[in-house]
């Protein structure tokens, strides 16, 4: 059940729904109702986007107008008290409304009905507002305060008012002001920053490990070029044994960018043409494990442009599963499985492909050489034909020539869809141009003393690594050190092993409570005896002896998955508190025995997958992410840099390195002035862009934003998000050395746009132009600090923190901080029993600088 | 802890050592040492079950040799002479505590008390009382003169038990009048009792890793602690706190010897060296010597010149200490070497005395055929033992050990039915823990090579390893219920050396009953036996029961080259183990080929039982059997086939074929 199907099960009897929904989507029939009806919210805003289907749209407004306008303050009371359990309040909800508003929307609502009707050119905008009511009674509903109930429903009366003056007049400020403040606080309307999952049967751990994984940093980027570079490599094995050359593939990160709707079903058709071009390539059928990783590549892909298209879809993860399933058959069927147990399985498959790639390169590495030359050769020949590869050795000369030539073809290019470019951009795109060659110079230079200077052999592993293939085995796995030591002799064995997650044994009963971080070193760090009955059979000693046995960490993973054994033999849950620190200190041999200011390694929390229910049959699963560095991730990729691996690749990037330039260009340097100014002073307002360089993330979006109120248009170029200044000297100098941000992040990567939301959203409802924006954004960073008055709590303090989204199937909640810890506290009614924590390494000192800005 | 409970009785078992009549020698390392003050008589224990009387008086030492004091079965950990030296009291990883009589070296009584191995002794002279304990975490407190009193009918003793350790304690030290006892363990505390009262005294804290070794003063004032984390630490048992740390090892150490007045401690550790070191000013040290191997345990020679010291060889040693005096002079240079990391020259190069220690067996491996083993010793000297006659049979010197290996091993599969134990350093025979695993080996008596002679009709038979052996090992037993004129002693085939010792004991538990094969007869061994020896024993011991034979299911089908493929249907058989190709082959020309030509078939099976008596052309001749696509040899028995062969846990299947010249 999703939060927004509120609306619908308020308003429609369920076999309209049925009839509704079949007639347009053959899958319907096999979902449960509610799913159904879930679903029929989904396709509503999808449809408004298509204009074909103009009279449905209209009929789905309406009932979505009904939505609005159902809760009338005896609702909001009702509201209030369903704050206790999140996972039973779907339940309720359908209960109670479904006869409350079947009788007062009749009487209540058809005068508004009609009007909406009359409306029918404002078809999009209305699907903002009512959109953000919506969002608000979803506020309603998860807030347990009573004076933020009132508050909500201040804002709810008067943005109803509003709706329904709205019709003839034009938005008040007010009205802004509220959508741009909850499209922070909320997502999930069509504003969405977050794209959303649904649950597609019990299939909620397999949302939770989704969006966790989404979250963990540099994952998705890492994730990208391993699905790349095996792309890569089977298209390159296929082509040597086909001998045909066909370079000018499509890549799927460039699908996403045709400004096209993704309904659920035009995604499932997309995965499928995706599943038959990963199976058609010649020579070499991929394997079950090859597989999943590639659907959850594509899974990130489609929740990538979920984002950037802006619908309120959940997506349907049906693939993935299904290549799950094709990999362990325990996770058939609807049943409710661990989500422990599917995190294991997915990250088994992400190794054995990273394994399977390097075999396959150390197998063929003719493709490491075809691949530096091709791509010296890509670099040169973006326009000519790729047939030309096999010329592997081309004269420095002759390349120069050719970028000139690639130069002047990017203009004529680009001219198409960025319009507004003006001169001085055009001069930054020189210097950038300049720029692209000496690096791609560099790089030619470089690569034959690479290959004169080593061997065959370890040229190959070098690559491999370089390449990063064997990311899994830096991020996830760690080294576990496990020393017996026979008690009689004293000599001492040590047993290296390779881990991927720690199991934290719980008691049931709250024993006293220890310091967090020393209960999980304790639990991590372990010794146990052999004795009694468990004799150490000693080989010195030629006999049976007592032992003590140590566990140590000689390493740990990048990113530390730490498992609570709150299902320990039998169904029970051991349902006891345990610490969720934000920051866990590293106790990796190198740090343990260290003091805590000499640690090398600190850990950060991102993720919380935490089971709500008595037993493990019967329970659900919600995620609790937070997105600790996505700006940074992309930035200045060592993939991209060293490898350009298709021609489409080196296309976007000397793109964006264009783009880029003309977004931090002089002209608009004011202006980014402003903005930052304004967000610094309305940051207040939930900053979503918390990063270790918070400015840095920031320009990306206002760049977002910028760009696309300057080119005007609705296609969301390449050139989104691609680039990110070193904005910390972007007032002087930004243009002097851009940062290359990796083409993947516009693949697969978190498409966050909230404050470019708030602006958008001006933009369209005001109707100004490019020339009014600077005015504008004054106003709406004035409001923005204005909502945050208007809203007593959370306090500016709270805000100033992390922000976490309560991830749970296709409800996605913004909490701050200290809501959260609050959440994770012992002392709450509802504990939250936390299962899975998903912590990420980080240099200690980079840490203590940047924690505090 | 539920050991004793009579539901879940324990399985026993057998097993039994080989080993010479008289080991003059220490084969492992040696845990303990205590010297008689009085007559210069050292007592030595060792890991290889025996406890040693030297005389130290003798100019050549390897003459020392005076007797052996054999009882135990398992490591023997510590040792204290007491009642002036007339008793010895031991405690052994078997999990029990022996009184012996020191001066005639026997045993007097055992003590059961303890449920895991006994660790550590110690003895107040002033009071006569010991104590014991071990990774039980048990102490308990013996009076000796009870312990000497016991006799077989009055065998209840008394005792008190000091308990509140939480871990296994491997250090115990009570002072001379008895009025406090301390216990190191893994805990890594030290636990201090009053042993009048059995009440709890005070905790030490400070040693971060196992504690090994103590010494308590005269006064019981004061403690000296050696601990596994290489530190020697002096307690106020007064102020109950630590009031020096001595650093001069470093690795674990693992005895202290402090002189008459507590002002210098000698120290032995794993690093293999001992100091000598004043208590109160660390920096006075010496290196007495430096050993070969972790250093075990040390006892001052007869006039309080020199230590003996063992350690994990068998070599027990003698050197010279420096004199006390002498130390404190040395304060300067000494401090000097600790400073700057120089080698410490130790004291003495060359030990004053030695008493020469044996070689123990290290590693071995039994041969295919499950009763020769081929072992090799700490000196690199590599032996052939028989297992079924309990006795070396070759000594082949240093050579490859994997080349006599390779060599001996012949292909043939014969099932487990003992393993082999070398925690003493000789070879412990344990015979399976039930009577499946101990009948396992059937195999015919003249490949076995015993049947030379016994074969008068030419028939092989067919003889069970374990069953042989139990015979032999129990050939003195006293038989009450069989009559004597069918008095049938032992096998017929062989005997074992009378000295074997014979353990009876609960499977990974403790013993119930040793004794050796000469001594069975004797009144009380043998009322002992007839409680310890296991039913499945006495089957065939006395019964003389034969032991099933086991049999093995194999498939027989006709191979696709044959001409006749006459019979289709798959026929599964079953035959014992040991049964020969030889024997399938004429299974297939007797019962299934000779079925269809009928006029000819009352003669040819005639001729056959001929051809099986060996008069004619055997059956092994005319059909050829196959499995895997390879051709047996008709003298390779079943199992041998299903474990070279056929190497599937699946039913065994046969093809026969007719070969070329018989059609």
């Amino acid at each position: 059940m999703c939060f927004y199907c509120f609306c619908c099960t308020g308003i429609m009897d369920e076999s309209d729904e049925l009839s509704c929904i079949c007639s347009e989507d053959d899958d319907a029939q096999k979902m449960p109702v509610s799913d159904i009806i879930s679903s029929n919210r989904h396709h509503l805003s999808s449809l408004t986007d298509n204009r074909n289907y103009k009279q449905k749209a209209k009929h789905s407004l309406e009932r979505d107008k009904q939505s609005v306008t159902l809760l009338s303050p005896q609702d909001a009371e009702e509201l209030r008290f369903f704050k206790v359990d999140r996972h039973f309040w779907s339940k309720l909800i359908k209960q109670k409304f479904v006869k409350k508003t079947a009788t007062a929307t009749e009487k209540e609502n058809s005068t508004k009905r009609v009007n909406v009707v009359k409306q029918s050119q404002g078809q999009k905008r209305r699907i903002t507002t009512t959109a953000s009511s919506d969002q608000r009674i979803k506020r309603v509903r998860s807030d347990a305060d009573i004076a933020d109930c009132d508050k909500m429903y201040d804002y709810r009366s008067s943005s109803i008012k509003t709706d329904n003056d709205y019709i003839n007049k034009n938005e008040e400020d007010e009205e802004n002001m509220i959508n741009a403040f909850y499209q922070q606080r909320y997502l999930g309307g069509s504003n969405n920053s977050i794209a959303t999952l649904c649950n597609i049967g019990n299939s909620c751990y397999l949302n939770s490990v989704i969006y966790t994984l989404r979250f963990a940093p540099y994952f998705l980027h890492k994730l990208h070029h391993l699905c790349d570079d095996m792309h890569y490599v089977y298209q390159k094995i296929g082509q040597n044994k086909l001998k045909s050359s066909s370079l000018g593939r499509n890549v799927g990160g460039l699908q996403g960018q045709s400004g096209r709707s993704w309904s659920s079903k035009d995604l499932a058709s997309l995965s499928g043409t995706n599943n038959s071009v990963a199976f058609n390539e010649p020579g070499l059928l991929k394997n079950n494990r090859q597989v999943v990783t590639e659907k959850l590549h594509e899974l990130y892909q489609n929740l990538h442009r979920n984002e950037t298209i802006d619908t309120s879809d959940s997506f349907h993860a049906g693939t993935f599963l299904q290549s799950i399933q094709d990999v362990s058959s325990i996770f058939e069927g609807n049943q409710q499985q661990d989500a422990h147990e599917l995190l294991m399985c997915i990250l088994d498959s992400i190794r054995e492909t990273c394994s399977a790639l390097s075999k396959t390169i150390k197998e063929n590495p003719e493709i490491l050489l075809q691949q530096s030359n091709s791509t010296s050769n890509e670099n040169a020949e973006l326009t000519s034909p790729p047939n030309s590869i096999q010329n592997s050795t081309q004269s420095i000369k002759s390349i120069f020539s050719r970028k000139i030539k690639r130069k002047e073809t990017l203009k004529s290019k680009n001219g198409s869809p960025m319009k507004e470019i003006n001169s001085e951009m055009s001069s930054i795109e020189e210097s950038g141009e300049v720029n692209n060659v000496k690096s791609s110079l560099h790089s030619i230079t470089n690569e034959p003393c690479d290959s004169n200077g080593l061997d065959e052999k370890e040229k190959i592993d070098e690559t491999i690594k370089r390449l990063g293939l064997d990311f899994f085995t830096e991020d996830f796995e760690g080294i576990t050190l496990s020393t017996t030591k026979c008690l009689t002799c004293e000599s001492v064995t040590e047993q290296k092993e390779t881990m991927i997650d720690i199991s934290i044994p719980l008691v049931n009963e709250n024993s006293q409570p220890l310091d967090p971080q020393i209960f999980f070193q304790n639990s991590c760090i372990t010794k146990e005896y052999f004795r009694v009955e468990n004799h150490y059979r000693c080989d010195k000693c030629c006999g049976y002896t007592e032992a003590i046995r140590s566990i140590s960490f000689e390493v740990l993973p990048r990113l530390l998955i730490l498992h609570m054994k709150r299902f320990s033999g039998g169904m029970e849950k051991i349902s006891s508190y345990s610490p969720t620190p934000f920051i866990l200190k590293c106790f990796c041999n190198k740090c343990y025995k260290k003091r805590d200011e000499d640690k090398l390694h600190i850990y950060k929390l991102y993720s919380v997958i935490t089971h709500v229910g008595a037993t493990m049959s019967v329970g659900h699963y919600i995620a609790y992410t937070c997105s600790l560095d996505i700006y940074n991730e992309y930035v200045s990729c060592v993939h991209d840099k060293r490898r350009l691996s298709l021609s489409n690749g080196t296309k976007i990037k000397s793109h964006s390195t264009l783009s880029n330039s003309g977004a931090s260009g002089e002209k608009n340097s004011g202006l980014m002035k402003k903005l930052i100014y304004g967000r610094n002073k309305a940051s207040s307002s939930g900053d979503m862009s918390k990063s270790i360089k918070p400015i840095n993330g920031l320009s990306k979006i206002m760049m977002n934003g910028i760009e696309k109120l300057n080119l005007n248009s609705d296609k969301i170029s390449a050139t989104n998000g691609t680039t990110v200044n070193g904005t910390n000297n972007a007032n002087s100098s930004s243009h002097k050395a851009p940062k290359t941000v990796c083409n993947s992040a516009n693949c697969c990567g978190i498409y966050v746009k909230d404050f470019t939301n708030i602006v958008e959203n001006y933009h369209n409802n005001n109707n100004i132009n490019g020339e009014r924006l600077q005015s504008e954004n004054g106003t709406s960073t004035n409001s923005n600090d204005d909502a945050s008055e208007y809203e007593p709590k959370p306090s500016l303090n709270d805000l100033n923190q992390k922000v976490w989204y309560m991830c749970d199937d296709d409800k996605i909640k913004i909490m701050t901080q200290r809501e959260f810890e609050d959440a994770l506290s012992k002392n709450q009614k509802v504990m939250i029993t936390p299962y899975l924590l998903f912590y990420a390494r980080y240099d200690a000192k980079t840490f203590k600088n940047s924690d505090y800005e | 802890m539920l050991k004793n409970n009579p539901n879940t009785r324990k399985k026993m078992q057998v097993s039994f050592v080989v080993r010479d009549a008289e080991e003059k020698r220490h084969k492992r390392g040696v845990n303990s040492l205590q010297l008689d003050h009085n007559n210069g008589r050292l007592f030595s224990c060792g890991r290889d079950a025996i406890i040693r009387i030297w005389n130290t008086n003798q100019v050549n030492m390897d003459n020392s040799y005076i007797q052996s004091l054999e009882h135990h079965n398992d490591w023997v950990n510590d040792i204290v002479l007491c009642c002036g030296g007339r008793n010895l009291i031991s405690a052994s990883c078997d999990t029990t505590v022996k009184v012996w009589n020191a001066h005639k070296g026997f045993c007097m009584s055992t003590l059961r008390t303890h449920r895991d191995y006994v660790q550590a002794l110690a003895y107040a002279k002033d009071r006569e009382q010991v104590a014991s304990a071990g990774l039980d975490k048990q102490i308990f407190l013996w009076d000796v003169n009870t312990l000497t009193a016991l006799t077989a009918s009055n065998n209840t003793v008394t005792t008190s038990s000091l308990t509140g350790s939480k871990h296994s304690i491997y250090g115990l030290a009570i002072n001379n009048s008895g009025t406090i006892i301390a216990s190191g363990s893994t805990e890594a505390v030290i636990r201090c009792w009053d042993p009048r009262t059995c009440n709890r005294l005070i905790k030490l804290k400070g040693h971060t890793e196992n504690i090994k070794s103590l010494v308590i003063s005269s006064d019981g004032s004061h403690i000296l602690s050696g601990s596994s984390d290489g530190t020697i630490k002096l307690w106020s048992v007064g102020q109950q706190r630590c009031i020096q740390t001595i650093q001069v090892h470093t690795e674990g150490v693992w005895c202290l010897l402090v002189n008459e007045t507590f002002t210098h401690v000698i120290s032995g550790s794993r690093d293999k060296k001992v100091f000598m070191t004043e208590i109160r000013n660390p920096y006075n040290s010496v290196l007495v010597c430096e050993e070969k191997a972790p250093v075990l345990k040390m006892c001052y020679n007869i006039d309080y010149s020199g230590i003996w010291t063992t350690t994990w060889n068998s070599d027990i040693k003698m050197w010279k200490l420096p004199k006390a005096d002498k130390i404190s002079n040395q304060k300067n240079s000494s401090n000097l070497s600790l400073n700057e990391q120089q080698p410490v020259v130790p004291v003495n190069t060359n030990e004053e005395k030695l008493i020469k220690g044996g070689a123990a067996v290290e590693k071995y491996v039994v041969l295919n055929d499950k009763r020769f083993m081929v072992t090799r010793d700490t000196d690199q000297n590599v032996a052939i033992y028989d297992v079924l006659k309990a006795v070396k049979v070759e000594s082949l010197g240093k050579i490859d050990f994997d080349e006599v290996v390779k060599s001996r091993n012949k292909m043939v599969y014969v099932p487990n039915w003992f393993t082999v134990d070398l925690k003493t350093g000789m070879p412990t025979i344990v015979l399976g823990q039930d009577e499946v695993d101990c009948f396992a080996a059937w195999v015919s008596a003249t490949e076995a090579g015993l049947g030379v002679g016994q074969t008068e009709n030419g028939s092989d038979p067919k003889v069970n390893y374990g069953s042989l052996l139990l015979q032999a090992l129990l050939e003195y037993w006293p038989q009450p219920m069989v009559e004597i004129d069918n008095d049938i002693r032992g096998n017929e085939y062989f005997k074992v050396p009378k000295h074997t010792p014979i353990l009876f004991s609960e499977v990974g538990g403790r013993t119930g009953c040793r004794l050796l094969v000469r001594d069975a007869a004797g009144d009380t061994e043998s009322q002992l036996l007839h409680e310890a020896v296991p039913s499945w024993v006495a089957d065939v011991v006395i019964d003389r029961n034969i032991p099933r034979f086991i049999k093995i299911p194999f498939f027989l089908l006709p191979h696709p080259l044959m001409v006749k493929q006459d019979r289709m249907k798959k026929d599964r058989l079953i035959a014992n183990e040991f049964i020969q190709c030889r024997k399938v082959c004429e299974h297939v020309l007797d019962k299934i080929l000779m079925e269809n030509p009928a006029p000819t078939g009352v003669n040819s099976s005639q001729n056959n039982s001929d051809t099986s008596e060996g008069s004619q052309i055997p059956a092994e001749d005319k059909i050829e059997l196959l499995c895997n696509e390879i051709v047996c040899d008709p003298s390779m028995d079943l199992r041998t086939v299903k474990h070279f062969i056929w190497k599937q846990s699946s039913d065994l299947t046969f093809y026969y074929k007719t070969k070329p010249n018989f059609s």
